[in-house]
């Protein structure tokens, strides 16, 4: 009672609540968003680390035949370019810095890139940061705080690597020491930071959260081609230097740790820091490269639901497409060499396995069929991928309302969900085709004994599991929508981890059934099993007509 | 065209309609029919479930228990039939961000399937509308501006506005009215939602109050008034009367210095009465505003819902 009526005498001015340091509440407010998809990642890697560990004793049978398949490995161009430089590949330390770096600085890297496009200029398109900027901070200031946020998400992805790698050291099997433990898990988030670093600076550089990632993702594709390349061709070894990745790869933490290579990616993050800090005292929702306010009034494609799904989605679909071919050119450019390194040790064809599950229970793999299999599995996953990508663009479309605007109009919920999984069906068949032929034309230049008919094939058939994911994804968002992203890519991540998880430890097979990954053939490795295409077909039409049924009876429903 | 037994036509008809989110009342047994040619404006407070009624109309959502019917079709079961004849401004303008003022605007007219384009090229002109732009760049006005525009150029029989009005200006606001009537002359029907009182008392040739999900009330202005307390405002020389507190069907009474106001319902010749005793000075009664009625409903339905309280 005292209280109230202290309160009611109170000034206006003493009744208020006070916050502490509210200058700092938004950089608090983004640092706990973001810890927790940090920590996630991290616990990702952790594992991944974990499984590495395991991984290298299952190699060969022997120590000795493991020796042997190792050191014939340590020269093929091909898994250079794939995952790294092979130094030391013989020594557990060495192959884990090659196979975990070589997997975990690509994901911590899009994942940097990713987060840091979102948070920065992801929220002021999405007119949050008038919010935040009408508070007690400024641009800058806000800025920062974003980048405390990513900071701290780096910080809890650190932890949790490093606590799983140590862990994974302090098996008597595999004795990595703390010390070293800890400097692989800054080599794991080096990749994250500057990736994000890269982000940061392209959401002050470009005006859409889409652009920015299209940049940084144009930086990342950029330094993976010159570290790939500078791996593969030891006349353009310095390649690898003048890429952020090839940093990461030079750190070497569980065989010759190089610390130096800390000092360009530090530069690297601290510069992009900066720079961020720097641009963003500008004109809220500005950029450095200012987009045109006007436009010609080009009608084109704006007829029919489907084409205006394929009018604003025709930049994405043309970057995935060029990245596919660059992959497929790349590799299929040293599908001979690595072929013929497959092709004389009968023990090597083996090491494919140590790879991924799939690669591992698939038989008579050999030459350079091999290899284009372990490729056209890592198609099949990017392509899930761009489905999983393309599922979440479909639900944000009626989560943010644009798809009121049609459906009120004569266009049926039908029509609209079929025109958007159709045109994914055709974006999916299309990435397939175009990884085979990219590949084949590449390995026909180096007369690899690749003949176009079965690359076409194992496109085809690497595009399954997308096919099935797509239905899947329908499916989901009919039933559960706002889930809808979250089931693609959980299915896509599970999949992945269970495919490295079950190349080392021995995973029940009905958990490996799970896997859209599992059944599938490795093809070209092997000759494409259509049958399983076709139930992988089956299933995802089924469940896409399922889910279709269900999206046109249930209510639109928001974010 | 749906006729009711009196042969009218009827643009909208809902019975019983009903939704719940869960255990909250969207909508609650709205039955409720609009006329062929009618302006019907369709008012509540926020959360009373005009935007609800608005989505099952267009069968965004469906409803809970009820039907609703426009133009004697079910909105459920023929749907594209319904958005054939309809066209609907939302409230809050979701659009593409990277295309310009034009290409939304034929965008959306390619997706109705029918527009009217000098009417088009006139309503830019009315609304002083720069197609050039794009999306991202325009203030949310503009943006408004844009579903206005491909709505009222559809020319459709019913037009639905929900909040058509936020974000524009008073020129604007005008340039919507004079739309709107002319949609009305035209024979069109209108639904509008608002809560800009002074829109619906100007455009509507009935009104629909909602709240918390249940039809409070309907009729025309002059219905409602008519049901509703006048207004009565006197001065006088000395102190008012205290008498008047005590008249059957006085209500608010409320006395500044010399002055009194207060509402009366019913016959007003016993206030009359204790009014001229105390010899006012002046004296005014009035009808009550569309803004009167609304608060004056509302303030009804809480004496209501705190008497079955404490009852």
């Amino acid at each position: 009672m005292a209280s109230t009526t202290a309160a009611a005498g109170a000034t206006i001015s003493e009744r208020r609540t006070r916050y502490a340091r509210p200058q700092l509440a938004f950089a608090r407010f983004t640092g706990l968003r973001m810890v927790r998809t940090g920590a996630l990642w991290g616990l990702v890697f952790g594992i991944y680390v974990y499984d590495n560990a395991f991984a290298f004793h299952t190699i060969a049978p022997t120590a000795a035949q493991r020796d042997r398949l190792l050191s014939t490995m340590a020269g093929n161009a091909g898994l250079k370019a794939l995952l790294g430089d092979t130094r030391q590949i013989t020594t557990l330390g060495g192959f884990t810095d090659w196979r975990a770096i070589g997997i975990t600085a690509l994901v911590a890297s899009v994942w940097g890139l990713l987060a840091a496009t979102k948070a920065l200029r992801g929220e002021e398109a999405a007119g949050r940061w008038e919010l935040v900027l009408s508070g007690r901070t400024t641009q800058r200031r806000a800025a920062a705080g974003v980048l405390a946020g990513l900071g701290a998400a780096l910080l809890a992805m650190y932890l949790l690597t490093a606590l799983l790698t140590v862990a994974a050291g302090a098996r008597p099997s595999v004795r990595i020491g703390p010390g070293q433990g800890m400097f692989f898990a800054v080599a794991v988030v080096a990749a994250a930071a500057m990736f994000a670093g890269v982000g940061a600076v392209a959401s002050e550089v470009m005006p859409t959260r889409s652009r920015a990632a299209g940049l940084s993702g144009a930086v990342f594709g950029a330094a993976f081609m010159l570290r790939a390349l500078g791996d593969a061709t030891s006349s353009a070894h310095w390649l690898v230097y003048a890429s952020p990745l090839g940093w990461v790869e030079q750190l070497r933490p569980l065989t010759a740790a190089q610390p130096l290579w800390l000092l360009p990616i530090a530069g690297l993050v601290a510069a992009c820091g900066l720079a961020t800090v720097l641009l963003a005292e500008r004109d809220l929702g500005a950029s450095l490269l200012a987009d045109s306010g006007t436009a010609e009034p080009h009608t084109a494609m704006l007829g029919s639901p489907v084409l205006f799904a394929l009018r604003m989605s025709r930049a994405v679909t043309a970057t995935w497409l060029a990245a596919v071919v660059a992959a497929g050119l790349l590799y299929g450019s040293l599908a001979r060499s690595t072929g013929q390194a497959f092709a004389s040790s009968g023990s090597l064809r083996r090491f494919t396995g140590t790879l991924t599950h799939v690669a591992q229970r698939q038989v008579e793999l050999a030459g350079t069929r091999a290899f284009a299999g372990i490729i056209f599995l890592i198609l099949m996953t990017l392509i899930m991928a761009y489905v999983a990508s393309a599922m979440g663009r479909v639900r944000e479309d009626e989560a943010e309302g644009y798809l009121d605007n049609l459906v009120v109009r004569r266009v049926s919920r039908q029509r609209w969900l079929a025109g958007r999984a159709g045109l994914i069906l055709a974006v999916l068949a299309a990435l397939g085709v175009a990884g085979g032929m990219s590949f084949w034309a590449a390995a026909a230049s180096q007369h690899a004994g690749l003949t176009a008919r079965e690359l076409l094939l194992a496109g085809v058939n690497a595009a399954a599991p997308a096919a099935l994911l797509l239905g899947i994804g329908v499916l989901a968002l009919g039933f559960v929508p706002r889930l809808t992203a979250l089931v693609c890519w959980g299915l896509l991540a599970w999949a992945f981890l269970l495919d490295m998880l079950g190349s080392a430890i021995k995973v029940n097979h009905w958990v490996m059934d799970t896997s859209l990954l599992y059944h599938p053939s490795l093809a070209p490795a092997v000759n494409p099993d259509w049958r399983i295409v076709g139930i992988y077909l089956a299933i995802g039409c089924a469940a896409a007509l399922l889910g279709g049924w269900r999206f046109t009876g249930r209510d639109l429903q928001g974010a | 065209m749906d006729t009711d037994g009196r042969g009218t036509h009827v643009a909208v008809r809902t019975e019983h309609l009903t939704k719940h989110y869960g255990a909250v009342v969207g909508l609650e047994d709205l039955s409720l029919e609009v006329n062929a040619g009618e302006v019907i404006g369709y008012l509540g407070p926020n959360g009373a479930g005009k935007t609800t009624t608005i989505r099952l109309l267009l069968g965004l959502i469906k409803p809970t228990a009820g039907r609703a019917e426009i133009f004697g079709m079910d909105v459920q079961r023929a749907k594209m039939a319904v958005h054939a004849r309809v066209a609907y401004v939302p409230g809050e303008a979701t659009l593409w961000p990277s295309l310009t003022g034009a290409q939304t605007l034929h965008l959306l007219a390619a997706m109705h399937g029918e527009a009217d384009l000098a009417y088009r090229d006139l309503l830019i002109k009315r609304f002083d509308f720069d197609t050039s732009r794009k999306v991202r760049s325009y203030s949310k006005g503009n943006r408004q501006k844009i579903n206005l525009i491909a709505a009222l150029a559809t020319r459709a029989d019913l037009l639905i506005f929900d909040e058509p009005t936020a974000g524009l200006d008073p020129l604007m606001e005008q340039a919507f009215r004079e739309s709107v009537l002319e949609a009305r002359d035209n024979g069109q029907t209108v639904f509008l939602s608002s809560h800009v009182l002074s829109e619906a008392e100007a455009l509507c040739d009935r009104i629909a109050i909602v709240r918390a999900g249940r039809l409070a009330e309907i009729g025309t202005l002059a219905q409602m008034r008519h049901l509703s307390a006048v207004t009565v405002e006197a001065s006088f020389p000395a102190a008012p009367p205290a008498a008047v507190d005590r008249v059957p069907g006085v209500s608010a009474v409320q006395v500044a210095g010399h002055h009194l106001t207060c509402q009366v319902r019913g016959p007003i010749d016993g206030l009359l009465t204790v009014l001229a005793a105390a010899r006012p000075e002046t004296l005014l009664s009035r009808e009550p505003s569309l803004e009167e009625l609304f608060l004056s409903i509302y303030g009804e339905q809480e004496r209501r819902n705190d008497g079955a309280r404490r009852g």
